[in-house]
């Protein structure tokens, strides 16, 4: 429940306004970014309660002030590796088309401008590779690269959908 | 008026339904008077100076109010009534009528008052009615004595009251422009009128239905004439051509049995059923934003001409209800003598005093439902309720945070113990009272099934009779829209398979008639809704013959027990019917009613005797938002059964328990052997194989033997406040819901009945 208080609850005001901005956070050494108008809160790591016949990445159901919410692993999502939940992993609460779900990431880093100019789009080559089809765009600010996530992809690919269909 | 100010509108919401009460009160005692009358009996003073009192309390605020022509109507009543009190007039029926009559109108005055914050508009002819009061005080204060020559002025009126809203109803269309009319109706009467209409059809099909079995009953016709009435008359202040036209020539037909001039035939009551339907269906129609038309209407119309013989009496429906009055009136000045005239009109009035009164009090109840509704009974949109739960949902939640609190806990205080106790009482108290204000008897539904039956009798020759029980049982509002279908789907089973041909039946010293039994019931924390038939009976061979078939089970199967036997018809795509015919026996059907029934957590038994009859039990928890649960812990899950469905837990011995070949394992209870089902293994928790002894061991009553699951500690017992899985991760296995903790964790409820499926295996 401490989590809960510590929450960094976004202004929504902004959020519709500022279509260029970005909630970056890390998974490993990479920086990727989404929407932030997406975003509704940022919460520490809590209990996750699991269910069974998920797939591996969707680690199950946390209660955000009374709400159920499902819980998504970005790392496993991405194909990677588990790594344990410490102090510094958030949740990341997503909201699309009435569906809320918290995104766990190794760390939140920082809301950041990226102009549409500076975004390209993602390079056709290794597509085959886990992870690319959840890309909208390489957000280059300086001298990084974000990876700029579509996060309607990361929620609802076909693949999640086949998968629910079989459970 | 349109720009009255809210204070304003209060006082005449006030005045509206403090009138409405009155008027109610004096119908009752109108109708006790006219019961009095007939018999014979005197006239109570103080009946007359109630009603007095009434007209006398509306008159003065309607004149406060600048109500112009309810003001003088009242007045007018009065006047009569205050002539009667003072003994200048003897009470007739005649009076009685007109007041009837008089608080009718002022009732629907007041309906319209309510609708549009004045009178202005209102469709009824009231100085048509104030000119027939000031007649009868001209009449009865000039001839006191000579009672004949005014009796026969008023029997003629009374009769008139008939037609007379019938044309009050074509006059506003004829004399109000659409334009005016559209300013006039708003969606909120719209809305209104489609509920009356939805009512009336309703009122009006389960009155035909009876109709059917007793067609000589003229209360029964009478009741379906006034409803078909105000349905055309409603329909025509809203200028729904179509609906108003099918009504009409429906009506007169109606008024052709109710006078005695046809009979009522089977087929013609059918059309008439069937002209229901499209009423319902262009309602419905109007409910959707849609023009209220009628699809095929010409068609409809000449039909119904046809089948009920109205081409005379649709010639000219003004000259009918004329001709009608004209011979009866002829009649009566045909008879010269003077006694001759009297035992006449006596007879007449004794005549008419029956179908009269009944009519009257069909009015009164029907004038009561309207009234109620604006006094008694507030309609509350459905998302209002479904927030009220919720919210109700999270103070249970909050209560358990509160009252489970260690730290609070800890304390120890006896002060803080009472307060938790006193709140938990509140809570509880306010609980139930949000689940109740849901439910809704299950009448409504079982009266829809009447219809059902009876099309589907007629359909395939049959006779069959429903017998409802238990209609007045109440279940809550989502239960009663996850079983109409099912229950459609069951009965449908029972008239098209279960119930034989006539013939047939009386073949096998059955009787004729068949016999479907519709009854609801609440055992312990479940309401049973049982469909129980003297039909064939399902047929064991047939159905198993069939499942081998479709492999649904082995040739070793063929000795299953009845019990598993019945459950195969539930098997989707599963039908043993010998032809298809278009009601059922397509096989769907059965795992609907299966699967609907598991949506809210319900569960369908069946049992059957060959030749003897079927019996279809849906069990269905009593409340599905909130549930006593037992928690349980599994590793580091928790989770919940609700309580009612658990029988005991308890430790096993390792003496009891048996490992059968293909590694499941039974214990052995008192002599009965309990499948286990380890939560570990089933979640995936864990796969250390802890020996049985080692936990506790929760037995279930649910499935046919029971079923025990292995858990690692029992947490005890608490109010869970159900909420659905998040559709974003699909359908769960074995997990029909989670609920929130006190203290902030969650658990898992489990889904038995899916549960008990995964270690049966059929």
């Amino acid at each position: 429940m401490e989590a809960v208080e510590e929450a960094v609850v976004l202004e929504p005001g902004v959020n519709a306004a500022n279509e260029g901005q970005f909630l970056t956070f890390m998974i490993g050494e990479q920086q990727y970014g989404v929407e932030i108008k997406y975003v509704t809160e940022i919460i520490g790591i809590q209990n996750i309660t699991s269910l069974p016949d998920l797939p591996h990445f969707m680690k199950g159901i946390i209660n955000l002030r009374g709400k159920v919410i499902p819980v998504v692993d970005v790392r496993l999502r991405f194909g990677m590796e588990e790594r344990d939940y410490d102090e510094r992993t958030c949740i990341i609460v997503v909201s699309i088309n009435d569906t809320n779900v918290g995104l766990v990431v190794d760390t939140v880093a920082e809301v950041m401008n990226i102009p549409e100019e500076s975004i390209e789009p993602p390079p056709k080559v290794n597509s085959k590779a886990n992870g690319n089809r959840f890309i909208y765009g390489l957000g280059k600010v300086q001298d990084n690269v974000q990876i700029l996530l579509d996060t309607q992809k990361l929620l609802f690919d076909e693949e999640l959908e086949q998968l629910s269909a079989i459970t | 008026m349109s720009t009255m100010l809210n204070d304003d509108k209060e006082i005449l919401v006030d005045f509206i339904n403090e009138s409405n009460e009155a008027l109610e009160k004096t119908e009752l005692v109108l109708l006790g008077l006219e019961e009095n009358l007939a018999a014979g009996g005197d006239v109570d003073e103080n009946d007359i100076n109630s009603i007095f009192r009434t007209f006398h309390s509306i008159k003065g605020s309607a004149g406060f109010i600048g109500l112009v022509s309810m003001n003088q109507l009242t007045h007018e009543a009065e006047t009569l009534l205050d002539n009667i009190r003072k003994g200048k007039t003897d009470l007739k029926k005649a009076h009685i009528d007109i007041f009837l009559e008089v608080s009718d109108t002022l009732m629907m005055m007041m309906n319209h008052l309510h609708e549009n914050f004045t009178e202005e508009g209102f469709p009824g002819d009231i100085d048509e009615l104030k000119g027939r009061i000031v007649r009868l005080i001209d009449d009865s204060t000039a001839d006191k004595g000579k009672t004949k020559p005014a009796q026969k002025s008023e029997k003629k009126k009374s009769k008139k009251t008939e037609p007379a809203p019938r044309k009050n109803g074509d006059g506003t269309e004829a004399k109000v422009t659409d334009a005016m009319l559209d300013a006039l109706i708003s969606p909120e009467m719209v809305k209104q009128f489609v509920v009356d209409a939805s009512e009336l059809l309703d009122g009006m099909e389960q009155d035909l239905l009876a109709l059917e079995k007793a067609p000589d009953n003229m209360e029964l016709i009478e009741s379906v004439f006034r409803n078909m009435h105000s349905l055309k008359g409603n329909a025509g202040f809203f200028n729904y051509g179509d609906i108003s036209q099918v009504c009409h020539r429906a009506e007169t037909f109606l008024d052709l049995v109710r006078s005695g001039k046809a009979r009522a035939e089977a087929n013609q009551i059918s059309l008439i059923l069937q002209v229901l339907d499209f009423l319902r269906s262009a309602i419905e129609n109007l409910d959707a934003g849609k023009p209220a038309v009628i699809s095929g209407k010409i068609g409809l119309l000449d039909l119904m001409t046809e089948v009920l013989s109205l081409e005379e009496a649709e010639a000219s429906s003004e000259e009918k209800t004329a001709s009608e009055e004209r011979p009866e009136k002829a009649a009566a000045e045909q008879e010269p003598d003077e006694t001759n005239k009297k035992s006449a009109s006596r007879e007449e009035k004794t005549e008419s005093v029956s179908p009269k009164k009944t009519e009257a009090k069909t009015q009164a109840s029907n004038a009561k439902k309207t009234r109620s509704s604006i006094s008694d009974v507030i309609r509350v949109d459905v998302e209002k309720l479904n927030k009220l739960m919720n919210l109700v949902g999270e103070i249970v939640i909050s209560e358990s945070m509160v009252s489970h609190n260690p730290d609070l806990r800890a304390l120890e205080m006896e002060s803080v113990e009472k307060s938790i106790s006193y709140l938990q009482k509140n809570v509880r108290e306010l609980q139930e009272l949000a689940t109740a204000m849901r439910m809704i008897p299950l009448s409504g539904l079982f009266g829809k099934m009447k219809r059902l039956i009876r099309d589907l009798a007629t359909k395939n020759n049959k006779k069959i009779d429903l017998i409802i029980n238990g209609g007045e049982t109440e279940v809550d509002r989502s239960v009663l829209e996850h079983i109409s279908d099912p229950l459609v789907h069951i009965l449908r089973n029972s008239a098209d398979h279960g119930i034989e041909a006539p013939a047939a039946r009386e073949e096998k010293g059955k009787p004729g008639t068949g016999r479907i039994e519709l009854s609801a019931k609440q055992v312990g924390g479940e309401i049973w809704i049982i469909v129980e038939d003297d039909g064939n009976g399902l047929n064991r061979e047939k159905i198993l013959k069939k499942a081998l078939e479709k492999g649904l089970i082995s040739e070793n199967d063929m000795d299953m027990a009845d019990e598993k036997v019945w459950n195969l018809i539930f098997q989707p795509g599963f039908s043993t019917a010998d032809k298809v015919s278009d009601i059922s026996g397509r096989g769907v059907g059965m795992d609907v009613v299966v699967r609907n029934v598991e949506k809210i957590r319900g569960r369908v038994e069946v049992d059957s005797t060959q030749g003897q009859g079927t019996r279809v039990n849906l069990r269905i928890p009593l409340t599905t938002a909130i549930v006593d649960g037992m928690l349980m812990r599994v590793e580091e899950t928790i989770y919940a059964i609700p309580t009612l469905d658990i029988k005991e837990s308890l430790q096993v011995g390792e003496q009891n328990v048996v490992d059968l070949m293909d590694g499941q394992e039974v214990i052995k209870i008192r002599e009965r052997l309990i499948p286990i089902l380890r939560l570990h293994e089933l979640h995936e928790l864990s796969f250390k194989a802890k020996p049985l002894s080692e936990g506790i061991v929760v037995v279930t009553e649910k499935g046919a033997q029971g079923i025990g699951f292995l858990v690692d500690e029992i947490l005890g017992q608490q109010q869970l406040v159900i909420k659905p899985l998040p559709e974003y991760l699909g359908n769960i296995k074995g997990v029909s819901g989670c609920a929130v903790l006190g203290n902030g964790e969650i658990c898992l409820i489990l889904d038995l009945s899916n549960l008990i499926k995964m270690v049966e295996v059929p």
